[in-house]
């Protein structure tokens, strides 16, 4: 994992937003970065990527329901993640999917910042 | 509804309740302090529940992201309902088991044969139904 990679964006966060558990895979062409966001369906995440900036948000909709809390130890609140990437990324191959919870961002890093072999002379 | 405390294994984190008591207090809150914490998902073993009910059943939800229905098995035993998952996970050539467990105490007012649970999007949802006798009735006034 590349403690450099990813670094939090300073921006402050809108209060309602939560920052969701994430971890980041590498590869030797790419970064997939696996963000858990329990109870979001690929309609509630919009994902944008701005220059160096990998951002994150879930739109749920609040469900309306009868139903009577007695005892909560997870918020449904929605989830916002910025990621300051240092690294260029391909964003025209950027890819995402999200399965059982689990949103994974690929992120293929850019031909021009990928590691050449030099030959020697 | 009664409910048990956490049940805390010595493998866990012994910060794991004060991190999370933090993290509801100032969630969304940028923490770059607790980045080693958060960025690693493997560390937050504690299976976090949300209970509620409606006039027919009491609901448990559970978070079990990245968890399919294969991986999770829930009891129903002396009204102590426990929720176990487990999964397994490649990474290149090595193996990594992810598990987590919770057990709570329900009341004694539910109708054990018709316990069902269903997992969607890694939230597991066990919904339990309420016995006859308890459910609201209207009388009618003779």
């Amino acid at each position: 994992m590349s403690t450099t990679l990813c670094k939090p964006s300073e921006e402050a966060e809108a209060v309602r937003y939560r920052r969701p558990v994430y971890s980041v895979e590498e590869n030797k062409s790419e970064y997939v970065v696996a963000i858990r966001v329990p109870g979001c369906t690929k309609d509630d995440i919009q994902i944008d990527f701005d220059k160096d900036v990998l951002s994150v948000r879930t739109n749920r909709s609040t469900q309306d329901s009868n139903r009577k809390s007695l005892h909560r130890e997870f918020s449904e609140s929605n989830y916002e993640l910025k990621l300051n990437l240092n690294v260029r990324i391909d964003s025209d191959k950027v890819n995402a999917k999200t399965e059982d919870g689990i949103l994974r961002v690929t992120l293929p890093v850019a031909e021009e910042a990928k590691a050449k072999q030099i030959a020697v002379n | 509804m009664k409910l048990v405390k956490y049940d805390y294994s010595p493998y866990r984190d012994p910060f794991a309740a004060l991190d999370r008591l933090f993290e509801d207090s100032f969630f969304g809150f940028d923490r770059d302090l607790l980045n080693a914490r958060t960025s690693n998902p493997y560390q937050d073993q504690t299976l976090r529940v949300n209970v509620s009910e409606d006039e027919n059943a009491y609901f448990v939800e559970a978070q079990l992201p990245g968890f399919t229905k294969k991986d999770v098995e829930v009891e129903l035993e002396n009204a102590v309902l426990t929720i176990s998952a487990e999964r397994k996970q490649k990474k290149g050539d090595h193996e990594s088991v992810e598990k987590r467990s919770r057990s709570i105490t329900v009341g004694e007012d539910i109708d054990s044969n018709k316990v069902s649970a269903k997992i969607e999007n890694g939230i597991l949802t066990v919904t339990l139904p309420k016995t006859e006798e308890r459910k609201p009735k209207s009388i009618t006034v003779l």
